[in-house]
């Protein structure tokens, strides 16, 4: 008798955070670092951190991270690379601060073909261990330095005929 | 009993789902604040103001003044509490006092840019906001004489003033807003804040002053350009003895600069008493920079924190200070705002983790840098050493239009 009120409300409690489901230092604290930071390189590639805002940024599915747009005040940043965001190698992620999670990841990824179909190697700084309102508003990591190249996957743009190499 | 057993299954294993998150929905604007700020602003310069009674009284010049040069003399004093606050620095490193030389040439850039007294007096607004200014596109734009009426209005450190004084450049006509890019020029000793920014070849997006070319007139002037513009008004150099183009200077610039073994701008030091001050600056390069103008007691929760040993919880919430700046918050360009400005939220955001980071480090009574980076595109906290380091303030350029608010008392 008793489960028929008791189930009910387990659903419904059980459903509502489902819906309201938000990231915390206890969810994301179970994710693997390297995946968290290769969330924080597609996000960039996406580009969360260019002068204008790509729609790609919000359609393309980021486990880890809100796909918040964060341009820069100065200067009109508008993406040099095109690249393949399915190529995101991780190569070393060295801890620059342990309280604050703070990584220095380096990454390859490679350009599309009409960008020379070349290999670039970059950096970017990521934070992991965040206060409680940042995880919500960010999700596993934020970007603390973003890479030096202002790059964009190929996904989110479509390629001009005679584009640069 | 069993269906109920598998719905509840169903339930947890959905609730195990992982989801795609979805974008932070935007705060909704709130236009009550906004127009009692805008109030304030429209009261302050026309010299009304309430007092705590609820009675007017008239301010004047002289008055506001008067308590910003009381303020700023406490902060040469070595008050470090800043200009609000009151408690003495027991262990202060470095220069405790901040640089007012720095504060003073960016107040003074703010009066003239504006060609107002009061300007410098006014924080914008938390509401408001780009998505509400009359200012569209990027490049920017005021695109008829209606929009630069509905700007002129929106705009706190415009609003209200009908006309402008014989003798100051018309900023009514040619209304200051932000421009990506834009740069104050200098020739003669004179630094030029009111070049027509949609006029070419200045004009237009990439590698320009950031407003189209089709706008109606307009001054702008980038967050680096406002930065530096302040600093060479009052002498203070990049490196000892060497004069600096405010124009070639943006804020990849600056961190470089910083790291330069002679440079005229240290790296701000921080411990459990003491940490950012009046003049200090706060840059992420490549992206943005600001000048801090007025600091609470406890101006990024450190003091409290670390003393409590809760660096853990330590937020961009407990930021307490005011700070001047050219940017996009609203699409005004040189404004003064608080710290929790929610168009500044992501800066803050990275300023927040790298104070939880010296939080952690200073908890034993240690001295660290605040922020200090060696990449062109990371967050540092400097301030300039002006008489400090021989060399380091040389003669002060003036602001072309300077004339105008000259008598404020800023200097």
């Amino acid at each position: 008798m008793a489960l028929k009120f008791v189930l009910p409300i387990l659903l419904l409690i059980s459903t509502n955070a489902w819906a309201q489901k938000k990231f915390t230092a206890k969810f994301c604290g179970k994710q693997s670092l390297e995946e968290v930071a290769k969330q924080a390189i597609k996000r960039e590639l996406l580009g969360a951190s260019l002068s204008y805002k790509f729609k790609c940024l919000n359609e393309k599915n980021l486990k880890y991270h809100n796909p918040i747009w964060n341009p820069p005040v100065e200067g009109d940043r508008v993406f040099d690379i095109g690249v393949d965001i399915k190529s995101i190698k991780i190569k070393k992620m060295d801890l620059v601060d342990d309280f604050t999670g703070q990584y220095n990841v380096s990454f390859e990824v490679k350009s599309t073909s009409d960008f020379g179909s070349k290999i670039h190697d970059d950096s970017m700084i990521i934070a992991t261990k965040l206060s409680d309102p940042m995880f919500a508003e960010y999700g596993c990591s934020h970007s603390m330095q973003p890479p030096e190249k202002f790059y964009l996957a190929s996904i989110c743009y479509t390629p001009k005929k005679g584009s640069k190499k | 009993m069993k269906p109920f057993l598998l719905l509840l299954l169903i339930s947890t294993q959905v609730f195990a789902v992982e989801t795609p998150p979805q974008s932070t929905p935007s705060p909704a604007d709130n236009d009550g604040p906004s127009v009692v700020n805008r109030l304030m602003g429209y009261a302050m310069d026309i010299g009304l103001m309430d007092d705590e009674e609820g009675g007017t009284n008239y301010v004047n010049d002289s008055l506001i003044e008067q308590a910003r040069r009381e303020a700023l003399e406490g902060v040469a004093l070595g008050l470090g509490g800043g200009i609000q606050g009151s408690g003495l620095c027991s262990v202060t490193p470095g220069s405790s006092r901040g640089n007012s030389d720095a504060v003073r040439g960016a107040r003074l850039l703010m009066a003239t840019m504006y060609q107002s007294c009061e300007a410098p007096n006014i924080t914008i607004s938390n509401t408001h906001r780009s998505a509400s200014s009359p200012v569209g596109g990027r490049p920017r734009t005021l695109s008829d004489r209606s929009r630069v009426s509905r700007y002129n209005n929106y705009n706190p450190y415009l609003a209200n003033r009908s006309s402008v004084r014989n003798g100051c450049f018309n900023v009514l006509e040619q209304p200051p807003i932000y421009g990506y890019g834009a740069k104050p020029s200098i020739s003669s000793g004179t630094i030029n804040l009111h070049q027509n920014q949609a006029r070419s070849p200045r004009c237009g997006g990439r590698g320009k002053s950031g407003v189209d070319c089709t706008s109606q007139p307009v001054s702008a002037i980038d967050c680096s350009g406002f930065i530096t513009g302040a600093l060479r008004r009052m002498g203070l150099k990049m490196n000892p003895n060497e004069e600096f183009n405010p124009g070639m200077i943006n804020t990849s610039a600056l961190n470089r600069e910083a790291n330069n073994s002679n440079s005229c701008l240290g790296f701000v030091q921080a411990d459990r008493n003491f940490s950012i001050a009046p003049g200090d600056i706060i840059n992420i390069g490549s992206n943005h920079v600001i000048m801090v103008d007025e600091v609470g007691e406890d101006p990024l929760g450190l003091k409290r924190h670390a003393r409590n040993n809760t660096c853990n919880r330590l937020t961009k919430a407990d930021f307490d200070f005011k700070f001047m700046h050219s940017g996009a918050a609203a699409h005004f360009g040189v404004a003064r705002l608080n710290a929790s400005h929610p168009e500044m939220s992501g800066f803050m955001s990275t300023l927040e983790v790298k104070v939880r980071a010296a939080c952690n480090r200073i908890r034993n009574g240690t001295t660290v840098a605040l922020a200090q980076s060696s990449a062109s595109n990371g967050l540092s906290v400097f301030r300039h050493a002006g008489e400090d380091k021989p060399g380091c303030k040389g003669e002060p350029e003036v602001f072309e239009n300077e004339g105008c608010v000259s008598g404020c008392g800023i200097l």
